[in-house]
């Protein structure tokens, strides 16, 4: 029978995720016990064994796949998987009594694999650093994508793997076989990650840090930065250093992790024009120089930075983070609405809504769906103009020339269109909580972009509603749509059945 | 004698008076760090006065150094000399109270010296109360729900193997 078939296969990837998941949970385990921190590492044990039996007993209800998955079954397992890592990922923290509530551990959880970057907890410079682990394990996991990790273990050679991938709004093919992509994505993503740390480590020391925390930050924000997450150690994220070669070496480190995965692959396999002719690449390139340029004018404008050098280190930096979608500040949060200036907030939203590039680490409509809908715009204009029986052909790039079309263009304007409701609907639900119109539109447009710079409005009092919300909203924003209302679908036709 | 000590008295009156001095005139100072973060403009290059704890990193960089210091309601960077820093013996993290401090300095809410940066440019640095080791005992319970899942999953492993050979999977 069908409908058993499709309830054994979801039992039977859950089950696996949720093993690996729990697997995952070593990492911080082991950081508490080198580090001492024994209610810790009984957190994680404990957390460990909740999964281990949930995961088992998905197991033992369906110990083997059945058949070839259908793509919408695909989706359902993506949407599932992360709704289940995000209530399951939340009991370390539950445990760990830095968070109010369980709703605010889901926030949080949601926040680091949707690689948002805010965050509820209380105390911050006070938590274990086995805490610290899981969170940004859960970032880095999150821009790597959960299910890419859970193809290259545990799904080797399945059948119908690629509907799975495609679900976690992934469709890059560096390499025929997506397992071996999604090993080739990991091994980007490691290699960055190790990189990183050696060089925030030794800048961390330079700047004056012990050498454990060097090395611990030099970790965490480089798996931020690459992720794109926006987590950070301490309260006040990187403006805590103090330092011009810090901001600088996480700059471009968020950057990197900002752009497309074929691109990298392009680039490290030899192929080094396609930075230049990439659409992404190119957009990406216009949309920021074109939004910053105008961020700068106006701060230099109000006299609000009166230093070229304070200038690059608050608002070119601030601007990059929210269009990269990283969410890494140098200024505080209440500064954006009291000193930034309505030029400067209208420049930042739209970074933040605009996002990085598809298929890489960042959040947001992404550069080639802008890139395709002024193309699609301008390719409309020139048949407009053109003579009657003319065809105007328009082509892009993105690894090889491909010629402008409705197939192309058609979704990404839809997706556009659905981040733009989204981002409406969580201002409105916002403002309808006692903020102000532009603090609501400017966290309604981080969360939506899953980019994690605030305007103050994130904290552990705001209300369950609006939390919620935004809960959903990055979980929206980060498997763009598809596999949620797929697994809607799903959820209502069963119903509908019965 | 006596005009001479009264000029002089209201001659030291009028200097301290005066607003921005390193005196330890203070003027309008913030009620914490989130009121401070919260009105930048208003207290921008005023002398203001700040207490909390030493968090973190004890970051000296030369003759000079940051710290960073929370009182509850929010987190702020003080630049100071490397003397000043070293009355500092503990800044806090999970297993460690840090030093509580008074700082008394200006408040820059961009100042151009340092990139842009909010801090507060120490003028003098009190310690006022130590910090040190915080205890976490070990909560027992955790412990006895720890062994009785480790004792369930194992449980559970055992049945899903044999139901694998079984099925011959």
């Amino acid at each position: 029978m069908k409908y058993s078939a499709n309830l054994l296969n979801m039992a039977h990837y859950l089950g696996k995720i949720i093993l690996l998941f729990s697997a995952l949970m070593l990492i911080p385990l082991i950081t508490s016990v080198f580090f001492l921190e024994w209610n810790t590492v009984f957190d994680f044990l404990n957390s460990m064994g909740i999964l281990g039996i949930v995961g088992t007993i998905l197991l033992l209800y369906s110990p083997q796949s059945i058949g070839q998955l259908s793509w919408k079954l695909g989706m359902v397992i993506v949407a599932l998987s992360w709704l289940t890592a995000m209530m399951l990922g939340a009991l370390p923290y539950y445990f760990s009594g830095f968070w109010l509530s369980y709703l605010d551990c889901t926030f949080d959880v949601m926040s680091g694999l949707t690689t948002t970057g805010l965050s509820l907890v209380q105390d911050m410079e006070h938590i274990p650093y086995g805490i610290n682990m899981w969170r940004f394990i859960l970032t880095w996991l999150g821009g790597q994508g959960m299910i890419v990790l859970a193809l290259v273990f545990l799904m080797r050679g399945l059948p119908g793997a690629f509907r799975i991938y495609v679900g976690e709004g992934k469709d890059e093919r560096l390499l025929p076989n997506v397992t071996h992509t999604a090993k080739a994505i990991w091994y980007i993503s490691v290699v960055y990650m190790l990189i990183g740390t050696l060089s925030l480590g030794i800048t961390g020391l330079l700047i004056g840090q012990g050498p454990v925390r060097a090395f611990m930050h030099g970790m965490w924000i480089s798996m931020s930065a690459w992720s794109t997450g926006g987590f950070a150690p301490q309260v006040q994220s990187i403006n805590y250093y103090h330092s011009l070669a810090y901001e600088t070496v996480t700059m471009i480190f968020f950057i990197i992790g900002s752009l497309n995965f074929n691109l990298h692959w392009a680039i490290w396999t030899g192929n080094r024009k396609e930075i230049y002719k990439n659409l992404e690449a190119v957009t990406f390139f216009t949309t920021s120089t074109i939004l910053v340029t105008v961020a700068l004018w106006e701060l230099s404008k109000q006299g609000v930075y009166s230093s070229t050098l304070a200038l690059f280190r608050r608002g070119y930096y601030t601007m990059l983070s929210a269009h990269t979608t990283t969410g890494f500040m140098t200024t505080y949060a209440q500064q954006f609405i009291t000193e930034w200036g309505p030029l400067a907030m209208v420049a930042i939203f739209l970074a933040m809504l605009f996002g990085g590039s598809a298929s890489s680490t960042a959040g947001g409509f992404k550069a080639v769906r802008i890139g395709l809908a002024f193309k699609a715009v301008l390719h409309d204009v020139k048949q407009l103009l053109a003579p009657e029986r003319a065809i105007v052909v328009d082509r892009f790039h993105m690894g090889k020339d491909i010629k402008v079309e409705d197939r192309f263009t058609r979704p990404a304007l839809t997706i556009i269109f659905l981040y733009f409701i989204l981002w409406s609907i969580t201002s409105l639900v916002t403002s309808a909580n006692g903020f102000s119109l532009p603090e609501a539109m400017f966290e309604a447009a981080s969360v939506t972009g899953n980019v994690g710079l605030s305007a103050g409005v994130t904290s552990a009092a705001l209300p369950p509603v609006v939390k919620i919300m935004y809960i959903l909203a990055m979980y929206l924003g980060r498997l763009e749509f598809l596999s949620f209302f797929v697994l809607a679908g799903y959820i209502l036709s069963k119903l509908r059945r019965r | 004698m006596k005009h001479f000590l009264v000029i002089l008295t209201m001659l030291v009156v009028q200097i301290t008076l005066l607003p921005g001095t390193a005196f330890g005139t203070v003027s309008d100072t913030p009620a914490n760090i989130n009121e401070l973060v919260s009105d930048t403009v208003k207290y921008d290059q005023h002398v203001i006065k700040i207490s909390g704890e030493v968090i973190g990193d004890k970051m000296v960089r030369g003759e000079t150094g940051w710290i960073n210091i929370n009182d509850g309601t929010n987190t702020i960077g003080v630049f100071a000399t490397k003397k000043q820093l070293n009355l500092i013996n503990f800044a806090g993290d999970y297993s460690t109270k840090g030093d509580t401090v008074n700082v008394e300095g200006i408040f820059y809410k961009a100042d151009p010296k340092m990139g842009g940066d909010i801090y507060i440019k120490a003028n003098r640095l009190v310690i006022v109360k130590e910090g040190g080791e915080i205890e976490h005992p070990l909560n027992r319970a955790k412990f006895l729900y720890a062994a009785i899942l480790v004792i369930l999953n194992i449980l559970l492993t055992i049945c899903y193997i044999s139901k694998r050979r079984i099925l011959k999977i």
